[in-house]
């Protein structure tokens, strides 16, 4: 169910009040109840995958460390677990992609027979989820912790209904230390909890989806909105995905912590970044952090991994051999990392791309240190201002290939940047025909700037809670204000418009 | 209650009460006020609140009702206590469900329904709704007529809370919406939209064929509901059809409300067949073209149903009881000036 | 034995995997719901997160029915310029009120057929299609006065009922055709899109 139905928020009341009216033992029980009760609103097709992951996870992370089994059948049923787990996720996401790819091969091969595209569904939160259930298998055979012994513990740790569609991506040792109730209220957890949905309501609806509307405009035509649209692209695109993003993310820790239930951020200040290394361990930093501990590591303790390290040693010598591997299984990360995202070679370009900066600039750090030791240009003032916008730029570049679904009209759009010279036109009466008008200029301009100080406050420890401290009027004032701009300026409900009104089309 | 607990307390309860404070002022400053850049029509339901509650007869019905029956005029013609509790494109659960609400004020001695309304089986705009269901009184009456009226992109929260659905306004904001922050003038007479200008009426369009002869069953449902409603409350229900030449009222449909009628001993005046009684010139007493009736139609149609009402039904002349004679005398003023008005504004226009 | 395993393993991982695949093709995605754990794009990009769906993501939707007069093809929900460009100037202009908005409703009477628009915020649209004698028939061939197995012939039976009206829909359209004692009465043309009536 979407955030932002009046639904969804009638749910969440009733589920909260009830919630702390039953005994605490059976908290738990009412947040698995409603995890699974909304996720078949979202479907009633999808339910069975989640529960056959569940099902495969626990008997897979019990059976690994049943002393019934041999050694080798632990490691036996602690890889099927592990396979059939990731194989659910790639073969429902992926199949209609290598189908869609190995008719392309038939077509460049003049071939006249075609496979056809089967008749998939995603599951909701399906490449959420299964990676929770993957961490938490080699989590277990690592000897990190015990299986869960109740299923229905774990069935609720990964389907957490908050964080099933967007994440964050838990751990099991973490999520597990607060998800399984005795939680009694406290109004105080309940106020940071309320401020942080109002928050993320603000993004959501004020910012992200505001913008959204100029941005749609240009990507349902790519090839009438170059050059200049471009650029305006760009910004909307930095400014939607920020806003929605971390705004759901804000909204889901902040259900959660209703419940008193305590999720890991994703996010920390991701476009105050100086470099696109430090970007990714600000921004979406569960997967990040998720592809380092199960991808990346696992991935250089290799065997093969190993072998190929002793081969480049001998000839280029240690340094080298560990740079290799490591911008070896880098680019396997961000391989991955890409396809994730999405079935598509937009997205495996992205992930190549991504990782190319990051390897390059790992590469050039030895000639950037020397020109830093003659220099000192690093240490200058205007060299963060400079890395963070660098790292803009480069992100607003490399996220084009998210913002349109087709990679070769992504590389159009960004050749037009040069080429197309309508910018005069842009900046006086393109801006306005995109569906925004000066007063939603206005509006996202505030917003920016109060998401903005927000976060400079962040940083330098100026909580709401500090402020309420020092103020309350302050505090007052200032919640007032978010929840009527929230109310008031929020793109929720149809909008209002006094021909519409009129002329209605439902 | 110690200082401690009290002042603990005063801090969230004041906040409260200042967010809620807040938000309802903003929700009233957003809620369209229907004073001249949203359609009028809209205000027409609240302003029946207002009245001392002393009608005999309440007119129920739309367009077809509130432009063609003067409650002044019937008052000025037989001392008819009346009031039109119309609006625009009036369903038939909203009717019944306005004659609810009503007799919760006062049970009148005869409830008028127009039955044009009845062929409209479906609620066909949102905007028209709203119209008719925000300027009543919240009642467990208004709650079912939203429910029966909500189109599939509404929803009750946004009624209770309009705030939700026309916070987009203020990108709209008009003077108005300031103006008549506090207060609302009154643009109707006891009900009736006045117009004085003139437009004869034409030729209008074939009717189309009917796919099935009879009226939809849910609105007949509900005018069976209100027939049972009007019993149970000593109210004379009388249907009517008035004099509008467009859209078509089909001889089926006529048949079936005679029929009806007369099995439930209803009286029912289908005004298209007497409009030479009337009196009516659809060359003069219409404003648009015969689809409603100007003033100068309406006080001859005031004549003939007065008429009728009295005689018929018995209803009372009131002139002469001092409370209803100072009710209507207000009434009778604030109709003379705005006819005057009506009339000035006319000349005016005809000279450019 | 170790080798054994994992063969066993990934050879049971590769069948479960094609079982459920398979009861994930018969089931029915009610939504599709922005699952994909695209970060952000999918709210942004209309991205098919129905695996497969890429076909039909941007097939526009049938036609509706349309009907030639001198040469002239038109369908409801066109524009009404356009329209009345292609077909001349009606015989006679109605411009209907509604309760509270006037000149909703236009309707253009020509010879042997009427047209009504509905107004939207880019002009008005063609809404309604009115045959008034059998002079003029449907593209399929169909006139008043023809027989229900005429009309079954030409249209199928994939309507449906309301009264006596029979009823095809295809597109954003209607075409109603009105039976009496085995007669077609009336044959109309109707849009589906909602517009204030």
């Amino acid at each position: 169910m979407s955030f932002t139905s009046y639904g969804f928020i009638g749910i969440i009341c009733l589920l909260t009040v009830v919630y702390y009216l039953i005994p605490k033992q059976f908290q738990w029980w009412l947040l698995l109840i409603a995890s699974y009760a909304l996720y078949l609103r979202a479907g009633h097709g999808y339910v069975y995958f989640l529960l056959a992951t569940t099902i495969i996870t626990y008997l897979s992370g019990v059976g690994m460390k049943s002393t019934r089994f041999s050694k080798n059948s632990q490691k036996a049923v602690f890889v099927l677990g592990l396979l059939m787990d990731l194989g659910l996720l790639i073969v429902m996401k992926y199949t209609n992609f290598l189908v869609e790819n190995l008719n392309g091969i038939l077509s460049a091969l003049h071939a006249t027979g075609r496979i056809s595209y089967f008749d998939l569904i995603l599951p909701l939160g399906i490449s959420f989820y299964t990676f929770m259930a993957i961490g938490y298998l080699m989590d277990v055979r690592g000897e990190k912790y015990e299986p869960q012994s109740n299923p229905f513990r774990l069935a609720l740790f990964l389907s957490f209904f908050p964080a099933i569609s967007q994440g964050p991506i838990s751990r099991y040792d973490e999520l597990s230390k607060t998800l399984y109730g005795n939680h009694t209220f406290a109004w105080e957890r309940m106020k940071e909890a309320l401020l942080r949905i109002l928050w993320g309501y603000f993004k959501k609806l004020v910012i992200a989806d505001r913008v959204a509307v100029g941005l749609q405009t240009m990507v349902a035509a790519p090839g009438d909105y170059r050059g200049g649209y471009v650029v305006l692209a760009m910004i909307f695109f930095a400014l939607q995905l920020y806003a929605d993003f971390t705004g759901g993310i804000d909204i889901t820790i902040g259900i959660a912590k209703l419940f008193g239930v305590e999720l890991v951020e994703n996010f920390d200040a991701p476009y105050a970044s100086k470099s696109v290394k430090e970007y990714w361990r600000r921004w979406h930093m569960t997967m990040g952090t998720w592809f380092r501990d199960y991808l990346m590591y696992p991935l250089l303790r290799a065997g093969w991994m190993e072998k190929i390290r002793e081969g480049v040693k001998k000839k280029w010598g240690k340094k080298a051999s560990k740079r290799f591997t490591t911008n070896l299984a880098t680019i396997i990360v961000w391989l991955a990392t890409g396809i994730w995202h999405g079935a598509s070679w937009n997205r495996v370009l992205w992930g190549l791309l991504n990782c190319f900066f990051i390897v390059a600039s790992v590469e050039c750090e030895p000639i950037y240190s020397r020109l830093d030791e003659k220099t000192g240009y690093r240490k200058r003032k205007w060299y963060p201002v400079l890395a963070i916008a660098r790292t803009l730029v480069v992100m607003s570049v490399l996220r084009m290939f998210e913002c349109f679904p087709k990679a070769g009209e992504t590389l159009m759009l960004l050749g037009s940047l040069f080429t197309t010279w309508n910018y005069g036109e842009v900046c006086t009466i393109g801006w306005l025909s995109l569906g925004l008008s000066k007063v939603d200029y206005v509006i996202l301009a505030v917003g920016v700037m109060i998401v903005w100080t927000v976060s400079l406050c962040k940083a330098r420890g100026i909580t709401m809670k500090v402020v309420s401290k020092r103020s309350y009027g302050l505090s007052l004032g200032l919640v007032m204000a978010l929840v009527i701009m929230v109310l008031v300026f929020g793109t929720y409900g149809h909008g209002y418009d006094a021909s519409a009104f009129i002329y209605n089309q439902f | 209650m110690s200082k401690e607990t009290k002042k603990r307390w005063l801090r969230p309860v004041i906040s409260g009460l200042l967010v809620i404070l807040i938000l309802l002022g903003l929700q009233r400053l957003l809620v369209p006020k229907y004073m001249g850049d949203t359609p009028i029509e809209g205000a027409m339901i609240g302003e029946y609140y207002d009245t001392p509650k002393l009608h005999d007869v309440i007119f129920l019905g739309d367009c077809e009702v509130y432009e063609n029956i003067s409650p002044v005029d019937l008052w000025r013609d037989y001392g008819i206590s009346s009031y039109v509790r119309g609006s625009a494109q009036q369903l038939t659960w909203q009717s019944y469900y306005l004659l609810e609400d009503t007799l919760r004020y006062e049970t009148p001695k005869a409830v008028v329904f127009n039955v044009q309304a009845l062929k409209t089986e479906e609620t066909e705009s949102e905007a028209y709704n709203r119209m008719t269901l925000d300027g009543m009184a919240w009642s467990l009456s208004k709650v079912k007529a939203i429910q029966a009226s909500m189109g599939e992109d509404e929803s009750m929260v946004e009624y209770v809370f309009p705030l939700l659905r026309f916070h987009s306004r203020y990108s709209e904001l008009t003077k108005e919406d300031f103006t008549y922050f506090f207060h609302r003038d009154v643009i109707s007479y006891a009900g009736y939209y006045m117009r004085v200008d003139v437009k004869a009426a034409g030729s209008f369009p074939e009717p189309r064929r009917l796919s099935s002869p009879s009226l939809p069953e849910n609105t007949m449902e509900y005018l069976d509901k209100m027939r049972i409603l009007c019993k149970n409350n000593g109210v004379e229900l009388i249907l009517m059809k008035a004099p509008s030449l467009y859209p078509h009222w089909y001889e089926e449909w006529d048949a079936q409300i005679e029929a009806y009628a007369a099995q439930y001993g209803l009286a029912y005046y289908n005004f298209l067949d007497v409009t030479g009684e009337i009196g009516l010139d659809y060359s003069m007493d219409t404003y648009d073209g015969g689809l409603h009736l100007n003033l100068s139609g309406a006080q001859k149609l005031a004549e003939y149903f007065g008429d009728l009402l009295v005689s018929r039904h018995h209803l009372p002349d009131r002139r002469g009881e001092a409370t209803y004679q100072d009710y209507w005398k207000e009434q009778e003023t604030h109709y003379d000036e705005g006819r005057n008005k009506l009339i000035e504004e006319l000349k005016k226009n005809e000279k450019e | 034995m170790k080798k054994n395993n994992r063969g066993l393993a990934l050879v049971t991982a590769m069948a479960s995997m094609l079982v459920l695949g398979a009861c994930g093709a018969s089931s029915e995605a009610e939504t599709t719901v922005a699952s994909v754990p695209e970060t952000e794009a999918a709210t942004v990009v209309d991205t098919a997160t129905k695996s497969g769906e890429e076909e039909s993501k941007t097939a526009v939707a049938a036609e509706s029915y349309g009907f030639t007069y001198k040469g002239v093809t038109i369908h409801v929900n066109d524009s009404m310029e356009g329209v009345i460009e292609a077909l001349g100037e009606p015989v006679n202009y109605f411009e209907a009120a509604s309760c509270a908005f006037e000149g909703l409703d236009k309707t253009y009477t020509y010879t042997s057929f009427e047209l009504t628009s509905y107004p939207q915020q880019d002009g008005d649209h063609l809404a309604d299609i009115y045959f008034k004698d059998d002079t003029v028939k449907t593209e399929e061939g169909i006139s008043l006065y023809m027989s229900k197995a005429d009309m079954e012939k030409a249209y199928g039976t994939d309507y449906s009922v309301d009264g006596n009206s029979y009823i095809y829909e295809r597109g954003e359209g209607q075409l109603v055709f009105i039976i009496e004692k085995d007669e077609i009465v009336s044959i109309e043309y109707v849009t589906t899109v909602k517009y204030l009536g």
